[in-house]
Formats: C-alpha cells, structure tokens, sequence
C-alpha cells in the first residue's frame, strides 16, 4: 500500500501492547490514520478512517486476508506495530490511491480480528492417538459474518523437502491444527519433558500438550505460519519449507537446538507430557540481523536503482561548485577585480590594434569595487603620422574620429564582458589619448 | 524570529508560484504576519495570481535602486502582504540583484514569515533567493524531469546551508506513469509533506485573479495547501468538505455559467 512517511504517534512490540485494545482504542478514538505492522522483513498496513479499517495489505495479501495475516503476526513477539496519525482528507486521499487494498463496505473488520485472536488462544482438544488422522480440520467459528473456516490440512510430504511433513491432529471440536514435522535430525534435538510444550513467537507453534491420551492437548499454532483457508493451503507448503531452511540456519548459529514434532514422536510422546520450546526466536533474530544489515544497503540500491530506471543523473561535487562559483554569493571579490582588469584590457587592446594605421596602443584599466563596479579606462593610441597636406584637410576630424571609435570598441567588449548588466557602461569613465 | 522559506522547483511551471501565494494567503488566515516576495523578477506571475498587477512600485524599482522596499509592499487577499516583482521588460534592464539582501533584511523585521517565490534553474537570480531563505520547501510534479531538476536544486540549496523543509508535489494525478510518492521521496532523499491534486480550479481561480483558497477553499487543492500551511506552523486543520450539490443544482449552474 501507498503510505506517507511521518512520524509515528506511537511504537511497540506486538507482546507489548493488546492488539484487540488497540484497535478498540482506536475505533473510540475515531482514529484516521494507518497502523504498520512489520514483522522481519514482511509489512503491513491497516488504513483507518473514523476508527474503521478501510484497506489493509501484508506482504502479498490484501483486504481481509491481509487483516487475518497481521493478527496472525501480532502473535509473534517481535513485531513491531506504529500508528500513524493523519487528518481526514489524506485518508481519503490514502484510500483513493490504494483502491486495490480496499475492504470491503460493511465487513466488520473488527469482528474478524478478535475472532483471529480469540481462534489463537482456542485450545484445541487432542483425541486419542488416532492414526488415520491423516487428515485434520480447523475450523474458525467467528462471531460476525465469518461462520466457520474449516482448514483441511494433510499430512503430507512435501516433494521439494521429502523429510518435511506436517502433521494433523482432528480435533473433536472441529478444530485443525497443523504442527510441522522435522527431519530426522532435528528430531533427534528434541528434547521431551514431562510437560510438553511447543510454543512459538514467530514461525512457532506453542504447544501444551497434556495427557493426550484422556485429557487434552493445547496447542496454539501461529497464522502467519500455517494457514487457515483451504485457497492458503500451497503458500503453507512453501511457508514450511521457509521454515526448515530457518531452522537450519539457526542450527549453524548454534543458538538453541531446534525443534520439529515428528509424526511418529508425536505419537510417541503423546503418552507423556512434554514441553519444548521451539526456536523461532533465533530464527527472527536471524531475520532481524540481516535485515538491519542490508537495510542501508537496500536503501541506497533502491534509489541508485530508481535512478538509473528514470535516466536521473546524479549531481556531482564539481558541477554544483561550478554553479556556485557562478553565484559567489552575490559579490565580487578582489580576485575578480583583478581578472577582469586584465581581461578587459587584453580584448580592448586587440580590437583597438585591428584599426588600420594604429601602430601600438596602451590600455589602462582600474576597477573599483566598493558600492558597485565601476571604473576608469585609459586608452592611448600611436597613430600613423599624415603627410603635411592631409594634416591641414582633415586631421582634426579624423583624430575625432578615431577618439569615438575607440570608444565604442571598450564599451562593446564591456558590453560583451558583461552581458547580463549592460548599463554597467554607464559606470566606466573611457579617455583615450592620441 | 521571522521564517524566511523560499519557495524553488529547478523547472519552471510546476506551480510554484501558485503554491506560493495561496500557500501565503493561507498562512495569513492563521494569524501569521506572512509576506509574499516575488523574486521571479524576469517571468513574475505572483501579482497575476494574486490580482494585483499594475501596482506603481515593484521590486524592480527597489532593485534597480530608484524605491525603497517598503514602498513596494501591498495588502492581498486575506491580509497577506505581497511584493510584486514588477512584470516590464524597462525594469528588468536596470535591476541588481545585490540589492535584493538589503531589502530582505529591512522586510523580515516586520513580519512572522517571509514566502519567497524563487525563480526557476539555477542563475543567479535563483540563487540568490535561495540564498537569502532559511528553508526551502521543493516543488514538484511527479515528472521526470521536474524530479530531476529539482535534484540539482536541492543539492546546490543544501550548499547554501538551506534547510530543506520538505518536497511538495503538484499536479498528482494518481497515475501510475508518473512517479510515486514513495520514489519522489526516495530520489530526492527529502520527505513529501504535501501532495497537491491536479485541479483545474487552480487554472480557473489564477484566470480571475483569485487565489484559489480564497475562491475556492473546499476544493482539494485548497485544503491541501490550508493542510501544509498548518502543518507548517504546527497548527492543526479541519478540511472543509465540498458541498454535495444535487444533479439539478449542478444543472442549473453549468446553464448560468460560473464565474
């Protein structure tokens, strides 16, 4: 979803702060805004208008099915949930540009979210050891529009990871429950305690297993890991295998031993009571590492990236400085003076020695910088000399001549030399001496 | 202290000064003693905008050294206080920019915040008003190359020891072959704190010389920049809903025309 970037109003982890009572604050509150849900590298987002969820996105789902997957991550200990406040019209505005997220008119989101949270802390009754519970079903009863969400789930093996199975425990209230199996190797990592306990922060599944034979087993199995709906059903498989390639990480980081229930030491163990503790912590640690690592990274790619796909060009250093020099703050220094000095009589000098019968010329430039630029110049001309009779005609009117031309040529290259300012002529005083 | 914000793109016509001086005429409705300097002293619009051309001394006057400062300030819409930038060619020749800080630092002993409208690129009359401002605020449209230039300007600002108060973008039209907000952020590096729809109203309200907070303040546009504007004073605003007019209503006004 498209969001703005501001300052949240409000942070915590999800084992801080009662998901339900934020959303029931939020909905007194009239709350218009977003609240963000990152959960390891997946994100999520709920947009409020007047306390109501409008839209709703996580990872790849949206609408509904993103609200039940952030319940879901609200589970995990180290998600970390931000509220966002905003006024009224950016969320219609938020809601305009994020169409595809909408939930629909009338669903009441709410509803749905406290059934997700009231369905995790469902404890789910484990019948005798059943063998032909190959497959098992869960079902969500909701109090609101939601009936019942019955989940089949197989035992099955998944043929990329043949040592993966999940497992199905039917429940005699109707309710499914999926465990993940191990390989035989991590199997050999557990560790059976009277009490057995499965419990999970993340990818985890808390388990409290008791008795199995007459009493119960409670299990709480987190949504973010297994899914509910039969349509979620493939993305589980492929979730599980996430999940092994997690636990094997978190076996070469030799941080806690892994845990996986195996179908045949499910069984087993039924009998006795246990209680493991599963590693999703480290695995999230894991997660939480290399994503601080390559955050920075990620940031800087991202935009070199969106760089170069729109053709933006970088600025560099010396380009601004040449701009900058340009600009030098608005004032000319003495250093400038002194450059434009020597420009101003280099170009006279040349345009004045291009004049047919000029023999040599001296030109004299002082710039003065005090209020504004202005200054004086001081050409001198050594004229060819004229024969007698041509100096009794004309010399007078010629010599004039020259005087005007002159002229003319230091203002055009003052001109020239200040293009942007030509009124700055008005400032120089020109003598010419020939 | 008086905030002296310059408002820049790098491209011209992304609506700069439009967001200027609505942006000016909002501030003022909060109570803030705002002045509006047109420092766009070769393509000046602020005063077409705000319907106040033709005004007798103008910030070419001041700069070519012929009035005071305080002479070119006028009264606009909703109290805000404006210094047109004179719209003829005669004074464009004799103005100096150099004279252009003198004047600003006689303006902000009176006021509470100095709007400067920045001329487009990167000459020196661009950055001399940026130059001359505490912060910037970037205006954008979600175009490549307005994106782009406003890149260069954003650098060259921070340069200058110009805050960046932030990017707003102009002309959003929701359409995804344009840039997201997300990517105008992530390329200029500086948070979005507006995003002005694409509106004719805005076209309309400039036509008639009105700023289009003033003609029309349930408008989008307008509640965005009203939004911005307390957000920049840390106020706080209540959008005004648009009147949902019947089919008739609507009928009626299209046949006797709208001004």
């Amino acid at each position: 979803m498209e969001m703005p970037i501001i300052s949240p109003s409000m942070v915590s982890y999800a084992d801080e702060l009662n998901f339900s009572h934020l959303l029931e604050d939020l909905l007194k509150d009239k709350h218009n805004g977003f609240i963000r849900v990152t959960s390891g590298s997946l994100e999520g987002y709920i947009l409020f208008k007047n306390g109501k969820q409008v839209a709703a996105s996580y990872d790849r789902y949206s609408k509904l099915e993103a609200v039940k997957s952030i319940a879901s991550a609200m589970q995990e200990n180290d998600t970390v949930i931000e509220v966002f406040k905003l006024k009224e019209s950016p969320v219609d505005y938020l809601i305009d540009v994020n169409k595809p997220y909408l939930i629909e008119p009338g669903y009441d989101v709410y509803d749905v979210i406290g059934e997700l949270k009231k369905s995790d802390d469902t404890e789910i009754e484990e019948p005798s050891s059943d063998a032909e519970n190959n497959s098992s079903k869960r079902t969500l009863e909701s109090e609101s529009e939601i009936t019942e969400e019955a989940i089949i789930e197989n035992t099955q093996i998944i043929p990329e990871h043949p040592k993966n199975e999940s497992k199905s425990i039917k429940k005699p209230n109707s309710e499914t429950i999926i465990e993940t199996s191990t390989s035989e190797e991590e199997e050999s990592e557990l560790t059976p305690e009277k009490d057995s306990k499965i419990e999970s922060s993340d990818s985890e599944v808390k388990l409290e297993q008791s008795n199995l034979s007459d009493t119960e087993t409670s299990i709480i199995v987190d949504d973010s890991t297994y899914s509910k709906e039969d349509e979620l059903e493939q993305e589980s498989k492929t979730e599980y295998s996430d999940l092994e390639v997690k636990l094997e990480k978190s076996n070469s980081s030799n941080t806690k031993p892994p845990i996986s229930v195996d179908d045949s030491t499910y069984s087993k163990e039924s009998e006795s009571e246990e209680k493991i503790q599963t590693q999703s912590e480290t695995i999230e640690e894991i997660e939480k590492t290399s994503t601080i690592k390559t955050e920075s990274e990620e940031e800087s790619i991202d935009r070199s990236r969106l760089l170069k796909k729109y053709g933006i060009k970088e600025i560099n250093e010396n380009d601004v400085e040449n701009i900058l020099y340009s600009y030098n703050g608005g004032s000319i220094d003495d250093n400038d003076v002194e450059k434009i000095e020597l420009t101003l009589m280099n170009k006279i000098k040349k345009t004045v020695l291009g004049i047919p019968k000029v023999r040599g010329t001296e030109v004299l430039v002082f710039l003065d910088n005090t209020n504004e630029l202005s200054g004086n110049i001081n050409i001198i001309i050594e004229y060819e000399s004229k024969g007698f009779f041509s100096r009794m005609i004309g010399e007078s009117r010629d010599t004039e001549n020259l005087r005007r031309q002159i002229i003319n040529i230091a203002q055009i290259e003052i001109k020239k030399s200040f293009r942007k300012y030509p009124e700055i002529i008005d400032n120089f005083d020109i003598n010419v001496e020939i | 202290m008086t905030r002296v914000i310059a408002v820049a793109s790098g491209k011209g016509g992304v609506g700069k000064t439009t967001i200027t001086a609505n942006l000016g005429v909002a501030l003022s409705t909060y109570g803030e003693e705002t002045l509006v300097l047109d420092a766009d002293v070769a393509m000046a619009n602020l005063e077409l905008i705000l319907g106040m051309e033709g005004k007798s001394v103008t910030l070419h006057d001041v700069l070519s050294g012929d009035a005071e400062i305080e002479e070119a300030v006028y009264e606009g819409p909703g109290g805000v206080k404006v210094v047109p930038a004179g719209i003829s060619l005669e004074g464009l020749r004799k103005i100096k920019l150099d004279r252009l800080e003198n004047a600003l630092l006689k303006l902000v002993e009176n006021v509470d915040i100095l709007l400067i409208d920045a001329p487009a690129g990167l000459e020196k009359d661009a950055l001399a008003a940026i130059a001359a401002a505490q912060e910037m605020i970037l205006v954008t449209t979600p175009e490549v190359p307005s994106i782009s230039d406003a890149l260069k300007t954003k650098i060259v600002a921070n340069k200058l020891g110009v805050e960046i108060t932030g990017v707003v973008i102009n002309r959003e039209m929701h359409d995804k072959t344009f840039l997201t907000i997300n990517e105008i952020e992530t390329i200029l590096e500086v948070p979005v704190i507006a995003v002005i729809p694409d509106d004719p109203e805005v076209s309309r309200a400039a036509a008639f010389g009105e700023p289009l907070v003033v003609r029309n303040p349930k408008s989008p546009t307008s509640n965005a920049i009203m939004q911005l504007a307390a957000d920049l004073i840390g106020e706080s605003y209540q959008p005004i809903e648009p009147d949902k007019k019947g089919v008739i209503a609507k009928l009626v006004q299209g046949l006797l025309g709208r001004r």
